[in-house]
């Protein structure tokens, strides 16, 4: 028997690079992350300890990931809720769809650099445009400052992600409503149903694999949540430069192990334990939701 | 069988395009700087008197020259501020036709990630590094840069203005870097507010106005009164602060034992006071507000580092011509900012690296080429009692400051006096911890010091884990 040698041939870039660029950085990484190193003096075999002491010592560990979480709660149903909804306006809309849907779309092609600044300068305590029209109209006696109290930091971080990603989820259910049958709608309307009804009766339940598929893609992306806060705070345009906002309350999982690999530290074994919990956490989120929408559905 | 080559081939690309990819070259890497150590672009004075190299024999006295032609070699420095830099090598290579300077530009923000990383993964160092003072006791710590006093460098150390000699130094006295200028501070004002609510524009009488803190509270609270409470002091409470950090030089890490409460007591104690008699203003420390600040009529008072009047004051008061003065500030000149050059232990190219150092940073020559070029003073004491001394020249923003002669404070009176101490990586941290801490300290007025103090020790126990903080 001959054995067809070019599938091989064709797979081996890929896989060399896969090999070289992937795989072996992720399995270094693991390799790395039962080690004390700082990439100065020699690596020392710790064993476990290193997870154990991110869950037992690290204050901060926990507080990131209950940050990650609390922000991706703030801000990931609105993404999908506002996403769904104004793309059933847009596609029922007869003209200026596509200027709508371009303008919608902007701010996800729009560089983090840029969106830290817009929302340092609407945020900002001395000379924000949100605390000038707040003032000017009598609503506050003196500024507020957003971006030193916990709470109002995380929810302008939250605001900056639905920004952000709203329109890339509002082009996702859009073509996912091109794509239910024209029929039904038709069906729906000689049945006598307003636009209310045939969005929950039509448009949600059958865009319902479109919205698993956002919500697990947007789980995966809002546990790797780095470029809002960090350029809120530690970007070109934050005032006062600080790991993690005001009292950690905008520190991310990501930037903990930026910080701790890269930052204020180099404890390279440590940071690779923090990004090896989070794979984990990420990787049990994502079953836990593909076997939960798969319940459901039988 | 030439489809089978043609497969070959194609694969071959394939693997090849996506190696290429994932390569990045440093050369890309954009100008960016961030601090008021970057970017001063703007004085193209050239003076007139080029070197030969008969001048390069004697310009610091500490190494015999040889002839500098015959030096040849490639050196390697990263820059946040590659334009400046690249003035000083061209300057450098009408002596040393033969030595290489590449100067590559590295954000400011990237560059101790970019070192540490490259260092961890073995890639090339530059041969010169820079430390900034944000970095610095980092960088004196990861066992890197050589000790300039060594051969080949045989710098003399009794020739480097006093105050900048701890600067560069390692805890262990170890001279591990030249200062690129020397970096005194003083408390700028704006003059026609001192004339209104201090009665006088004159540094030493202002200056004697506010000798220590406690007269600074009282001529504060006289001003705020005088003006109905618009006049403050200084801009922001981080201003006060970091006054009193740089001036509480005190020996406060012992291995991992690390004193805050006897760094900071005394800079909190003094910062919370002056919160508290509500004569500092409410601005955010390097905001936007900030920034325009210097260019309002409602702050007397602005801490000015020896590279702040060109980089900062004049650039964000463009219609103050005139109308500013510098004075000694209240308990005596401290260190803000600057930033070294240092040689890489493992550098293949020392000499040339040390030549190109001696030449800018360490001779009375290359003092004289940056004082032109950019207002900046050399740390090499001789200089300022050579023939190319600077003292009774003016300086590119004299004019800018009522005449007042720059130089004869910050290198005749503040560097004489200035605090200075020997910098450690905790240096770095209390940087950023002080940086993150100073909004809350300014909008809770309900933290006392003890609380500020408590405040702080956990900060930094936070971001040195492995510290005993006491």
């Amino acid at each position: 028997m001959k054995r067809n040698k070019w599938p091989v041939i064709f797979a081996t870039p890929f896989l060399t690079a896969y090999g070289l660029f992937m795989l072996f950085p992720m399995l270094y990484s693991f390799y790395l992350s039962l080690f004390e190193y700082n990439g100065i003096v020699e690596k020392h075999f710790v064993g476990l300890s290193n997870y154990i002491d991110l869950f037992t010592k690290d204050r901060l560990f926990l507080k990131s990931l209950f940050n990650t979480v609390l922000i991706m709660l703030m801000s990931l149903p609105v993404n999908l809720i506002l996403g769904m909804v104004v793309a059933y306006l847009l596609f029922s809309l007869a003209r200026g769809r596509r200027v709508f849907q371009v303008a919608n779309f902007l701010p996800y092609i729009t560089t983090p650099v840029a969106i830290g600044f817009i929302f340092s300068y609407i945020f900002d305590w001395n000379s924000g445009i949100l605390n000038g029209l707040l003032t000017h109209f009598g609503i506050l006696d003196e500024n507020y400052f957003w971006l030193q109290q916990p709470w109002s930091a995380r929810l302008i971080v939250a605001i900056m992600i639905v920004w952000r990603n709203f329109g890339y989820c509002m082009m996702i259910y859009l073509s996912g409503m091109t794509a239910i049958n024209q029929d039904i709608y038709e069906a729906a309307a000689i049945d006598g149903a307003g636009r209310l009804k045939t969005f929950f009766a039509i448009v949600v339940p059958l865009l319902k694999n479109v919205s698993v598929f956002l919500l697990i893609t947007a789980m995966i992306g809002g546990f790797q949540m780095f470029d809002e806060p960090v350029q809120l705070y530690s970007g070109w345009s934050a005032a006062s430069r600080s790991v993690g906002g005001p009292e950690y309350s905008v520190l991310t999982v990501i930037w903990k192990f930026y910080d701790d690999s890269f930052g204020s530290n180099t404890r390279l074994g440590y940071g690779a334990a923090i990004a090896y919990t989070l794979f984990l956490i990420i990787g049990a989120c994502s079953l836990f939701s593909f076997f939960w929408s798969g319940r459901k559905d039988s | 069988m030439k489809r089978r080559s043609v497969s070959v081939v194609m694969a071959t690309a394939m693997l090849a395009s996506v190696l290429f990819g994932c390569g990045g070259g440093d050369s890309d890497q954009k100008a960016e700087n961030s601090t008021g150590q970057a970017s001063q672009e703007n004085t193209e004075n050239e003076i007139s008197n080029t070197s030969g190299a008969d001048t390069a024999g004697d310009v610091s006295g500490t190494k015999t020259a040889a002839n500098p032609e015959d030096l040849t070699g490639t050196v390697v420095i990263w820059d946040w501020d590659g334009g400046t830099q690249q003035k000083y090598v061209d300057k450098f290579n009408e002596v040393y036709p033969n030595v290489n300077i590449e100067v590559q530009d590295v954000a400011w923000d990237d560059y101790m990630t970019k070192l540490q990383t490259s260092y961890v993964s073995g890639m090339d160092l530059p041969d010169i590094i820079l430390g900034e003072m944000a970095w610095r006791g980092t960088l004196f710590e990861m066992g890197i840069c050589d000790d300039l006093e060594e051969a080949p460098y045989n710098l003399d150390r009794s020739k480097m203005v006093a105050s900048s000699v701890p600067l560069v130094s390692d805890q262990d006295g170890n001279i591990l870097g030249l200062e690129m200028q020397v970096t005194p501070a003083g408390f700028a004002y704006k003059r026609d507010l001192a004339k209104e609510y201090l009665g006088t524009d004159d540094p030493a009488e202002v200056g004697a106005m506010i000798s220590d803190w406690d007269a600074f509270l009282e001529v504060g609270k006289q001003v705020s009164e005088k003006s109905g409470g618009k006049v403050k002091m200084m801009v922001s409470l981080g201003d006060v602060l970091l006054s009193t950090i740089g001036q509480n030089v005190v020996d406060y890490v012992d291995g991992d034992k690390v004193d805050i409460t006897g760094k900071m007591t005394k800079p909190l104690e003094t910062t919370i006071k002056m919160r508290d008699a509500g004569i500092i203003g409410n601005v955010e420390m390097y905001s936007a507000s900030w920034y325009s600040a210097y260019a309002a009529d409602e702050y007397i008072f602005y801490e000015a580092g020896s590279w702040c009047p060109p980089l900062v004051i004049a650039k964000n008061d463009t219609e103050g011509e005139g109308n500013w003065a510098v004075t000694t500030p209240p308990e005596g000149s401290f260190n803000l900012g600057g930033t070294t050059l240092s040689v890489y232990k493992d550098s293949e190219n020392k000499e040339a690296a040390w030549a190109y150092l001696e030449f800018i940073y360490f001779s009375e020559l290359g003092g004289s080429y940056m004082y032109d070029l950019t207002g900046n003073y050399s740390c090499y004491q001789p200089y300022y009692e050579s023939e190319y001394s600077p003292m009774d020249r003016e300086g590119p923003v004299d004019k800018f400051f009522g005449g007042q002669s720059l130089v004869k404070y910050y290198i005749g009176e503040a560097a004489p006096n200035a605090k200075t101490a020997p910098q450690t990586k905790y240096d770095a941290i209390i940087n950023d911890v002080f940086q993150s801490l100073t909004p809350k300290y300014m909008t809770d007025m309900s933290i006392d010091t003890q609380k500020a103090l408590e405040l702080f020790k956990e900060e930094v126990q936070v971001k040195a884990p492995e510290a005993e903080i006491q």
